[in-house]
């Protein structure tokens, strides 16, 4: 049988609502496998599709389980991948470079009061996108792993490390912030170029 | 595919294969060849399948094209540069393997 834009968009529905397909590009993979092997069937499209869907239920639960994980796996992986880079280590030292010098000028006491708490207002904009990007209705499966580790780890510096910074030494002062300050610049880098450029060179990014 | 250690250790190199010989595929197609080459003897598990093609991606062997075809948008697999050398290797490496359980397994035809 051939399927309509309309019997697509029953089956898209219903691995949201009835299988839990939440992201987008893990039910774009599982509607056209399952629309291709209904196509062989004969029958009426409305009477097939609960049938179908039912039989099918192992392999739609097994393959959302297994992408939402490789989803996960692969945004870490970039996310580790551009902490531990070249890039990386040469930003951190320009960070520390700046950071050092601001302190010397102005004083701890004034880095303390307005500077330290950047590498949290930094990446405000980026999660607001991000945030919007997991509720809109074309949610990839790598974005809430990536937003969630990257603020993970900047939440640390929040509830933890800026409390050390204000009582630690200026050299552990001026490493601390400089590696959260660095990666609250390099989350936009991470996101905009390398996991959007992934995306860019697969031609994914029209999903 | 066949619950059977030995095929499941093989879905990538299947996949490398026929994705070598094709050019491009999509998932379902990629499971029909199978049953077909094999005349139904081999039958891939859907639910492997998706995780193998991910894991091909992520690793660089493989690259995805996205085309609007009947009404949805299919994800087409093919193999990198990498991937196509990639592949020679695993084949070699699975013919040896089959090569060396031939000579474990089968009794020499001189011996009997």
């Amino acid at each position: 049988m051939k399927l309509s834009k309309e019997n697509i968009s029953q089956i898209d529905k219903a691995l949201f609502k009835k299988f839990g397909v939440y992201y987008y590009d893990v039910r774009l993979e599982i509607v056209d496998h399952l629309a291709s092997e209904l196509e062989q069937m004969e029958g009426d499209f409305e009477e097939i599709l609960p049938v179908f869907l039912n039989n099918k239920s192992d392999f739609i639960k097994e393959t959302n389980l297994q992408l939402n994980n490789a989803g996960s796996r692969w945004s870490k992986i970039v996310l580790f991948k551009n902490i531990f880079s070249i890039k990386y280590l040469l930003t951190f030292i320009v960070v520390v470079f700046f950071s050092y010098n601001l302190i010397s000028l102005k004083g701890k006491e004034w880095f303390l009061e307005y500077f330290d708490i950047m590498p949290i207002i930094l990446p405000a904009p980026i999660s607001i996108f991000l945030f919007y990007e997991i509720f809109s209705s074309k949610r990839k499966s790598y974005i809430l792993p990536f937003a969630g580790i990257t603020n993970t780890i900047l939440m640390t510096y929040l509830f933890i490390f800026i409390h050390i910074i204000r009582k630690a030494d200026v050299f552990y002062c001026v490493g601390i912030f400089s590696f959260f300050m660095t990666l609250a610049i390099a989350y936009y880098y991470i996101y905009f170029f390398s996991v959007r450029q992934h995306f860019k060179e697969n031609n994914l990014l029209k999903l | 595919m066949k619950n059977s250690q030995l095929y499941k250790g093989s879905l990538n190199t299947i996949v490398m294969k026929l994705l070598e010989e094709n050019g491009r595929m999509y998932g379902y197609e990629i499971t029909q060849k199978v049953k077909d080459i094999t005349k139904g003897e081999l039958k891939i598990t859907e639910g492997a399948l998706y995780p193998a093609l991910h894991k091909l991606e992520a690793e660089g062997v493989l690259e995805v094209e996205v085309e609007n075809v009947d009404n949805r948008l299919r994800k087409y697999y093919k193999l990198t540069e990498k991937g196509t050398t990639e592949t020679v290797n695993r084949l070699t490496e699975l013919e040896d393997f089959i090569r060396n359980m031939q000579t474990l397994v089968q009794p020499k035809l001189d011996t009997i």
